[in-house]
């Protein structure tokens, strides 16, 4: 496949604009073009715009600034939110092909309008934040996965084994996919959504890289090159399905499984280096490196990571985050460190302690 | 080979009265018990592809059952916890649950084969842990394949259902044991517990808040009422009727839930 075309909408349009456009073109992954706008650009005509461009252009994508009705230059009169919103009940009405729409905008911006208005959440497939120097290649793999992934998906909930890569779904707990069943029309952007924010931004059933390295109790970089080894001889839990190109995860419950089948022991109750013992001698991987606590915790036995410093965490030992969205039965909650809170390393990422555990980190700190 | 209808009509009656309990967990109880792995269990009962695997190996479609793996509650009873540094503890439970469907609610041995498994990690100033299983002792047939250790061959007679301790649960090579003497615990006779058995047992003994909201549920007392008569009464039966014939009148022990108060 040719790389997938994405429009690009702004109210500015100075150098950190061209750069931005630059920095996801030069990967080579995708293409970003910008669409220009003039200052005070009515609602339908823009409307047109994308769909003409979509249409009869071929555009894959719609990358769009939050604050169109900011400080640039072109500003118009409406958000980002709107237009977007328009733009998906359109497609539902099936009259425009759909397509993935990515927030982008600054951090600072984000906190202010987007995280009080919720209602706006479910309208964009992923947010990119604008930022100093964004990791344009990680990016753009994933608009690249999601403009490719949006094409595979016309399918009903009868192809959830398919878009999903597993024939044993039903095995799984029946909630995670039930919403699916109980919907009389399923659009694309339904299960673009769901894999996006449901499965790949929470843990469980999936989990991320750093979480599967918690749960062999390996240390990543001190591992370097062995733990791309070790992670190849868990392919077999890896997941393959939608937009998997632009996300790693792996199946929580296949890894459980598969720990258990070579190790024969639980391993959640085992230390760090018990359970790189294991690995080493099962895998002949000598290079794998055992993790360690973070600073002021003591226990190996991790499950999960502290999404501050991103090392692994035995879960009783973390402290909960407060998290934008409800917690589903099935998901299990984020974690940060007791050492992050005090060394304020989540706050500029918006990582915060729930309110539930305000008393204990108290107690926590007291105890210090 | 998929199991026949009369079968799959059992154990969708089981998956059903299990997803029942995890509503009413994640209900009453709230977010701090893992119904998910309960979820996955259901979901099998529900599969007629699925038939579970007995310990020889062998699969039968006239055997129900389940395996449940890293079930978790919160340890509540800290008070009587001892080294002192123990901060927070969890209660994890893995089980395997094996039988015939056409013992249900018979006066056989509901289950052919069981497993209760309950892990209790604490942690302080380092991790502890401590477990004991409720078991359905099985006795080794001869041929078997598996090594049997000496101390099997001597064959300490156990009673069929028991309790026992496990003094190392995460079978660490070298366990820190302090000045504990490790040898194998007593196996204590207990009746037979399933998942819904288990949890008035676990909540009763580690998380007291819970069962005593859960004793009040409606739907869990007639779910427990109903487990209790396919699981206790065969059992205890069984065990009465050594003593026979009596006279229901001569029962006086009352209320039977201060002998148990799991009999609710």
């Amino acid at each position: 496949m040719s790389r997938p075309k994405y429009i690009y909408i702004d109210d500015e349009n100075d150098g950190s604009i061209t750069s931005l456009i630059n920095g996801f073109n030069d990967t080579g992954l995708i293409e970003v073009h910008q669409l220009s706008i003039e200052k005070g650009l009515s609602f339908s005509v823009l409307e047109s715009l994308i769909k003409s461009k979509i249409t009869d252009e071929n555009y894959d994508g719609l990358l769009i600034d939050l604050r169109l009705d900011g400080e640039g230059p072109n500003q118009l009169e409406y958000s980002a939110i709107s237009i977007s919103s328009e733009l998906r009940s359109v497609c539902a009405r099936n009259e425009l092909k759909s397509f993935p729409i990515i927030l982008c905008s600054t951090l600072d911006k984000i906190k202010e309008t987007y995280k009080s208005d919720k209602t706006s959440h479910d309208l964009f497939d992923y947010t990119f934040r604008k930022s100093e120097s964004p990791n344009y290649e990680r990016f753009s793999r994933k608009l690249k996965a999601l403009a490719e992934g949006y094409k595979e998906l016309p399918f009903d909930a009868n192809s959830l084994n398919k878009i999903f890569q597993r024939n044993d779904l039903k095995n799984l707990d029946q909630r995670i996919f039930e919403r699916f069943y109980n919907q009389d029309i399923v659009v694309p952007y339904d299960f673009a959504h769901f894999t996006v924010k449901t499965l790949f931004h929470s843990t469980n059933p999936l989990i991320k890289e750093t979480i599967l390295a918690a749960r062999l109790g390996v240390n990543i970089e001190a591992s370097g090159p062995y733990w791309i080894e070790l992670l190849s001889k868990f392919e077999d839990c890896k997941f393959n399905g939608v937009f998997s190109s632009g996300w790693n995860r792996w199946w929580a419950d296949l890894l459980s499984f598969k720990l258990k089948e070579i190790s024969g022991k639980n391993f959640s109750f085992l230390k760090a280096d018990e359970r790189v013992t294991i690995l080493k001698e099962i895998f002949g991987i000598i290079g794998i490196v055992a993790a360690k606590p973070i600073e002021l915790n003591v226990s190996s036995e991790f499950w999960t990571i502290c999404e501050a410093t991103k090392r692994p965490l035995d879960p009783m030992e973390g402290i909960k985050v407060r998290l934008s969205h409800e917690l589903k039965a099935w998901q299990e909650p984020k974690y940060i460190s007791l050492y992050a809170i005090l060394e304020r390393l989540g706050a500029e990422k918006g990582i915060e302690p729930h309110f539930s555990e305000i008393e204990r980190i108290n107690d926590l700190k007291n105890n210090l | 080979m998929a199991v026949n209808d009369r079968n799959m009509s059992f154990r969708r009656s089981r998956a059903k009265d299990l997803e029942q309990l995890s509503q009413i967990l994640l209900k009453e109880v709230g977010g701090d018990v893992t119904t998910s792995v309960l979820e996955t269990v259901i979901s099998k009962l529900r599969d007629k592809d699925f038939i579970p695997t007995l310990k020889d190996g062998s699969r039968d479609e006239n055997i129900w059952g389940y395996d449940i793996e890293g079930f978790k509650i919160p340890l509540e009873t800290l008070k009587h916890i001892k080294p002192n540094d123990i901060k927070s503890g969890e209660v994890y439970l893995d089980m395997k649950l094996r039988a015939k469907i056409d013992n249900w609610k018979t006066f056989n041995d509901p289950f052919e084969e069981l497993g209760f498994n309950v892990t209790i990690k604490g942690t302080g100033k380092q991790t502890y842990f401590f477990g004991f299983h409720i078991d359905k002792h099985i006795v080794k047939k001869e041929n078997n394949e598996e090594k049997v250790k000496e101390t099997d061959v001597v064959s300490e007679p156990h009673p069929m259902y028991h309790l026992q301790y496990n003094l190392n649960p995460t079978k660490s090579k070298e366990p820190k044991l302090g000045d504990l003497f490790y040898i194998d615990t007593p196996r204590i006779m207990h009746k037979p517990i399933d998942f819904i058995l288990g949890i008035s047992f676990l909540t009763s003994n580690f998380y007291p808040t819970a069962f005593e909201i859960l004793k009040e549920v409606r739907g869990f007392r007639k779910l427990h009422d109903d487990y209790q008569d396919a699981i206790w009464k065969p059992y205890f039966h069984t065990l009465a009727n050594q003593w026979k014939p009596f006279e229901e009148g001569n029962i006086v022990w009352n209320p039977i839930n201060d002998i148990c108060p799991a009999f609710i």
